[in-house]
């Protein structure tokens, strides 16, 4: 098992149960992969954040680890889950993130998937989304057809997508620890992106 | 590939770095998150549209200050009680504490108030944040909704059926609607689809619709005899939709025999059931403003008699605007009847024939 998998499924789901009540499965993949790419927004390189994703249908992110973990935390008792597949963190789920948090090589992740989950506070899920599916590296797996790994260092996508970042940086100017006003901005550009270009194709 | 667009960027870094966020860093970042997760707080209670002027969220930079003098703020822990029916405008200061000072009603210079604090304003669907005299509008990336902060209401279902429409049913891309064909050229639908249809639905308004309070939930009971089927809760603003699934087209059997053949008369009789839901549900769920939603998943196709293995382009897109023709209109005598969605779902047409 992963366990920086592991912990990430409990420190996300812990964060988006405070804003809206519950995760969705699919939410946990979105945001670990938000986190990640946060964590090479601050420089990072891909192979530090310990395991993989791969594009699936509709542009989403998947990771497998994530899956494992979830389904190991289910079966530990730290997450609960309703008929309709609502997934809600357990009270010794709380003190299982609580305890783990507590070690550094967790702790040090805790920002990027803060900055992630904070981005709920000024977006909604659904448009979270929608924006990252129009990420470079989820869009290039769209058009590839076929199930690859995504942010593959000798990609051209993931060099777009430090492009980016290299804007978003300059565009916010100032080091901050709170990454939420980086990924708010971010998303907030990929959607706009992507509007336009909706809004273009159907005007031409 | 797409090159980079500098100035959106920076437009849109502009709106969130404020003068006093760029001069406090993280503490004007935690006033932001402060004043986002206010909002949100808020809106569940306070309907935007329904205050006529302004809605105002500050947090001080300094703690606690109190900046609007001369006038009692009321505290409150929360905005349950806060009554919104005659609210000309609120005022709210988010304590150090989570506590609220709310002013109803008054009339403040929002430009001096910002001087020494982070604001938010919110006015006739327009959304901006003040600081140090400075402000910037929050983008609309949702067209209809009053705020960005709000939770999804009726409109963003009806965006939601829309955006379903386009990027799910039209070439029946979402992974579980590929599952109600019988045949690989989508002429045949397999026999008794509605239970893939309305779990599709079901699974993409589900992730579609997520906000604190939304819940989506599929065949709920009106009463023991009248199933709907997909029920949406708004836990906040007492707001149901009950959502009919009807379809159309030709369905065939696992031997190749038509099992079921439904026209635009099908639609019809889904209105109707609908209607007829909506008033039973209003002596049981008195205190929800209650809508109905009738999605018609269309497969028809035109001279499908001969059951052929392929369709032209003029045979399969002959229903694609063919729109069904309701009488009674519901949705134009009945208020809390939606426009009834029809969803076309494209066969894969031979160009040559």
């Amino acid at each position: 098992m992963n366990s920086l998998a592991f912990f990430d499924c409990l420190s996300i789901a812990r964060r988006i149960q405070s804003q809206v009540g519950s995760v969705l499965s699919s939410e946990l993949h979105t945001f670990a992969y938000l986190s990640c790419l946060l964590s090479l927004y601050k420089g990072n390189p891909v192979s530090e954040w310990g395991y993989d994703f791969i594009g699936i249908r509709q542009n989403a992110p998947y990771s497998q680890p994530i899956d494992d973990s979830k389904s190991n935390i289910l079966r530990l008792g730290f997450f609960d889950i309703d008929k309709e597949q609502y997934i809600r963190v357990s009270p010794s789920g709380i003190l299982e993130h609580d305890r783990l948090k507590l070690l550094k090589i967790y702790s040090r992740r805790e920002q990027f998937i803060e900055g992630a989950c904070s981005s709920i506070l000024a977006l909604p899920i659904g448009l979270i989304r929608n924006a990252l599916s129009k990420e470079p590296n989820l869009l290039a797996s769209q058009e590839s057809n076929s199930v690859k790994a995504l942010l593959d260092e000798r990609s051209p996508s993931l060099v777009l997508l430090y492009d980016q970042f290299n804007a978003l940086s300059s565009a916010v100017r100032i080091e901050m620890t709170n990454l939420m006003i980086p990924a708010i901005v971010w998303l907030s550009y990929l959607s706009k992106i992507n509007e336009e270009k909706e809004g273009g194709m159907s005007n031409g | 590939m797409a090159e980079v667009d500098y100035r959106m960027m920076t437009e849109i870094a502009n709106i969130y770095m404020t003068p006093l966020v760029k001069q406090y860093g993280d503490k004007g970042i935690n006033i932001l998150r402060v004043i986002f997760g206010t909002l949100q707080q808020m809106y569940k209670w306070i309907e935007p549209l329904q205050v006529k002027g302004s809605i105002v969220v500050f947090v001080t930079i300094e703690s606690n200050v109190q900046l609007i003098n001369n006038h009692e703020g009321v505290l409150h822990s929360d905005f349950k009680n806060i009554m919104q029916d005659s609210l000309t405008s609120l005022i709210v200061q988010v304590l150090e504490n989570g506590d609220f000072l709310i002013w109803k009603n008054l009339d403040i210079d929002v430009r001096q108030l910002s001087e020494n604090s982070i604001l938010y304003e919110y006015h006739d669907k327009i959304e901006r944040l003040i600081s140090a005299r400075e402000e910037s509008h929050i983008p609309k990336l949702i067209k209809g909704r009053a705020s960005m902060f709000a939770p999804p209401t009726f409109s963003d279902l009806t965006e939601a059926i829309s955006e379903y429409r386009e990027e799910m049913v039209r070439f029946s891309s979402c992974y579980l609607l590929k599952e109600v064909w019988y045949d690989n050229n989508r002429i045949f639908l397999k026999n008794k689809p509605e239970f893939i249809m309305r779990n599709s639905l079901t699974n993409f308004l589900k992730i579609r619709l997520r906000g604190d309070g939304v819940e989506v939930r599929p065949e709920q009971n009106v009463d023991e005899s009248h199933p709907v089927d997909i029920k949406i809760t708004w836990m906040f603003s007492n707001r149901l939709a009950l959502i009919e699934i009807k379809w159309l087209g030709k369905s065939r059997n696992g031997d190749g025999s038509v099992s079921t053949e439904y026209s635009e008369s099908r639609a019809k009789t889904g209105a109707k059931q609908l209607a007829e839901y909506l008033d039973m549900n209003k002596s049981q769920a008195p205190q929800h403003v209650t809508k109905g939603l009738l999605v018609v998943f269309d497969a028809r196709r035109r001279n499908t008699d001969q059951l052929p293995s392929s369709i032209s382009r003029v045979e399969g897109l002959y229903y694609a605007d063919k729109e069904i023709h309701f009488d009674p209109c519901y949705h134009d005598i009945r208020a809390d009847f939606f426009l009834p969605s029809r969803l076309f779902i494209e066969p894969i047409c031979q160009e040559n024939q």
